[in-house]
């Protein structure tokens, strides 16, 4: 069975004097998503944990945590209330430093689990 | 590091021992040199306080600093004054003067010093014990053998033995690589999606694709000149597009949001294998205030119903008991959570039931609200003291069919649910409410707001009680600031009589006239 809603054409509902403009807190904005915010968290703790503690697979891990954060970012720019590129950025930032610096200190390679 | 401080230290060590032996080895040749520095150079210069009594073979020559004072002729005198014989005396201070001379070969700057002044035994305490006896640098002491500490073999430091890097940074640029082409699908999708509904759009609104930044509104002109650029969905995250359209009869706006699946995100796709979710496309319709009459209505799938009744706050204060679809004649696979029954029967009529019989896969929900309340921060809630004016809204969700292969075929059963959004819109601003259900949802709003002010009493109370205090102080302050000290008094007898009467009690005072 077909469906059909049909609109007459000949009245025209638009009403150019009634625009409004855009503002962001209408979007329906998915709140309940933290998942950036647990990243950058568990992503500074593992940088830390490289850092001091020269401990490698932290370091890898932390950089992960970061990309992770990275792809479920919400956009750059758009809402200043919502912006993650700043953490995201700073988290990078850490977590690259740390797999540097616990390389520099001991460029031995890890050693695999299994190993 | 630990290796680092092992090495350096090791290293430290390795210097030291080093130098060390230098010394020695440069001590043995210098006292060979001194020996004969003795006796054959006379030049050898030495303080003359020290050797006042003895007779020097030659005249010493001046020092070489220029700081060093010029020898006096007095000195000259004594020296020359001094007994010439006495050979016994002359050969003990022969030791001494090769001592010296062994001193002054280490370092011609000290020797410099300890010519030209007696240094200070203070300060150089312990200076002549330390002293090697002169015969000592004949026989050098045998030199230690370097200990060297035992260096771990270096093992795996080529390239081969890094494969657990390798692997790591295999699935960094795996992932990389998926967040690259999740981000294209996503938004392939999305431009599929405006391909298919632009047109309908357009012909309902008079603004599509507002970013809400711009001074000016985008015309016609800008989309025919850069037509992408001006029609753009906004990215509020890689999986997440909203595009604006305003300006349509009983609307302020109408927000659509396309929840696609996190496929830039190679972990929620592995995630999503075992509990998968669909994408979604949400439309938001903000109604104008005299276009919608007063109900909360809900319907939708079961489970969507629930989770919609665990964000918008007013399904749980209106409708709190939820109904099978069956008695409206909806799929039984939805509920319908409604204020007030008839507004039911009115919303859903013959067409709507229709569309929703056809595309129960793809419903998720319909949300009528009147009394819509944006989402605030927790802090700012407890210092919220008026109940915010509610939106009037519609929200419908819809899933996009999994099952069709391009992109614009998924579209293309999308675009009768965009229809039926719109005709819902007209749908509810031609519905009025009868009487008696206008008399219910006025009394639920009520004691919906009797509710919010009852909770919010106590900071009420708080917030007048500070802001009377403001207020007194600032009358305070005023009278300080009184320049002339009449008006100042008067004023402050004014404000003390004010204040015992606010203190005092409320008995009129009676004067009794006693007979």
């Amino acid at each position: 069975m077909p469906v059909s809603i049909a609109f007459p054409k000949a009245d025209d509902v638009r009403r150019p004097n009634k625009i409004k403009r855009y503002k962001p807190d209408m979007a329906i904005v998915p709140y309940d998503d933290f998942i950036t915010d647990i990243m950058n968290i568990l992503g500074m703790g593992l940088s830390m944990a490289g850092l001091m503690g020269r401990i490698k697979i932290c370091a890898w891990l932390a950089l992960f945590c970061s990309l992770i954060g990275f792809a479920n970012a919400r956009s750059m720019g758009r809402n200043a209330s919502f912006d993650d590129s700043k953490q995201v950025l700073s988290s990078f930032m850490l977590s690259i430093s740390a797999l540097v610096m616990s390389y520099l200190q001991n460029p031995f390679p890890l050693t695999a689990m299994w190993s | 590091m630990f290796i680092a401080t092992h090495s350096t230290t090791h290293f430290v060590l390795v210097v030291i021992l080093f130098c060390a032996g230098l010394h020695a080895a440069v001590g043995q040749s210098e006292d060979e040199s001194g020996e004969n520095a003795g006796t054959v150079n006379d030049f050898a210069e030495f303080d003359e306080d020290e050797f006042m009594n003895e007779p020097p073979k030659k005249q010493p020559s001046p020092a070489p600093s220029s700081n060093a004072p010029p020898r006096s002729d007095e000195d000259t005198f004594v020296a020359k004054e001094a007994p010439a014989g006495g050979s016994a005396q002359e050969e003990a201070s022969q030791d001494d003067f090769e001592d010296i001379s062994v001193e002054e070969a280490d370092d011609e700057d000290a020797s410099v010093e300890l010519d030209t002044d007696q240094y200070d035994p203070l300060e150089f305490e312990g200076f002549e014990e330390d002293r090697p006896p002169a015969g000592a640098g004949r026989n050098p002491p045998k030199q230690q053998e370097l200990k060297i500490a035992e260096v771990p073999i270096v093992l795996g430091r080529s390239w081969e033995h890094y494969f657990v890097e390798y692997l790591l940074i295999g699935c960094l640029l795996l992932y990389l690589v998926w967040y690259a082409t999740g981000k294209t699908t996503n938004s392939k999708l999305v431009q599929a999606w405006l391909d298919v509904h632009l047109d309908l759009l357009k012909a309902h609104f008079s603004l599509v694709g507002d970013e809400g930044t711009s001074k000016e509104l985008p015309t016609e002109t800008d989309e025919s000149e850069g037509g992408e650029k001006a029609l753009k969905f906004i990215k509020e995250a890689d999986h997440v597009y909203t595009l604006w359209c305003s300006g349509r009869q009983y609307v302020e706006g109408l927000v659509v949001t396309l929840k696609l699946k996190k496929r830039q995100d190679l972990i929620n796709s592995i995630w999503r294998m075992f509990r998968p979710c669909p994408d979604q496309m949400c439309i938001r319709v903000y109604m104008e205030k005299e276009e919608m009459d007063t109900f909360v209505l809900c319907l939708g799938k079961k489970a969507a119903t629930s989770r919609l009744s665990k964000e918008m706050a007013e399904l749980g204060l209106f409708c709190p008991d939820r109904k099978s679809g069956d008695r409206f004649g909806l799929p039984s696979s939805m509920n319908v959570l409604a204020e007030l029954g008839e507004s039911v029967a009115a919303i859903l009529d013959q067409k709507v039931l229709s569309v929703l019989d056809k595309y129960e896969n793809e419903v998720d929900y319909l949300f009528f609200s009147d009394q819509y309340l944006p989402k605030v921060d927790e802090t700012q809630k407890d210092k919220q003291l008026k109940r915010p004016e509610p939106a009037k809204i519609l929200q419908f969700c819809f899933n996009l069919p999994k099952d069709v292969g391009s992109p614009n075929d998924a579209m293309e059963r999308m675009h009768p649910l965009l229809l039926l959004s719109l005709y819902l819109v007209d749908k509810v601003h031609r519905y009025r409410l009868s009487r008696e259900a206008k008399l219910k949802a006025e009394k639920n709003r009520q004691s919906v707001q009797e509710e919010f002010l009852k909770s919010t009493h106590a900071q009420r109370q708080e917030a007048a009680q500070l802001r009377r205090e403001e207020k007194r102080r600032e009358e305070k302050k005023r009278i300080q600031e009184e320049e002339d000290p009449d008006r100042q008094r008067k004023l402050e007898e004014r404000d003390y009589r004010k204040e015992m009467k606010k203190r005092g009690p409320k008995v009129k005072a009676v004067k009794v006239k006693s007979m």
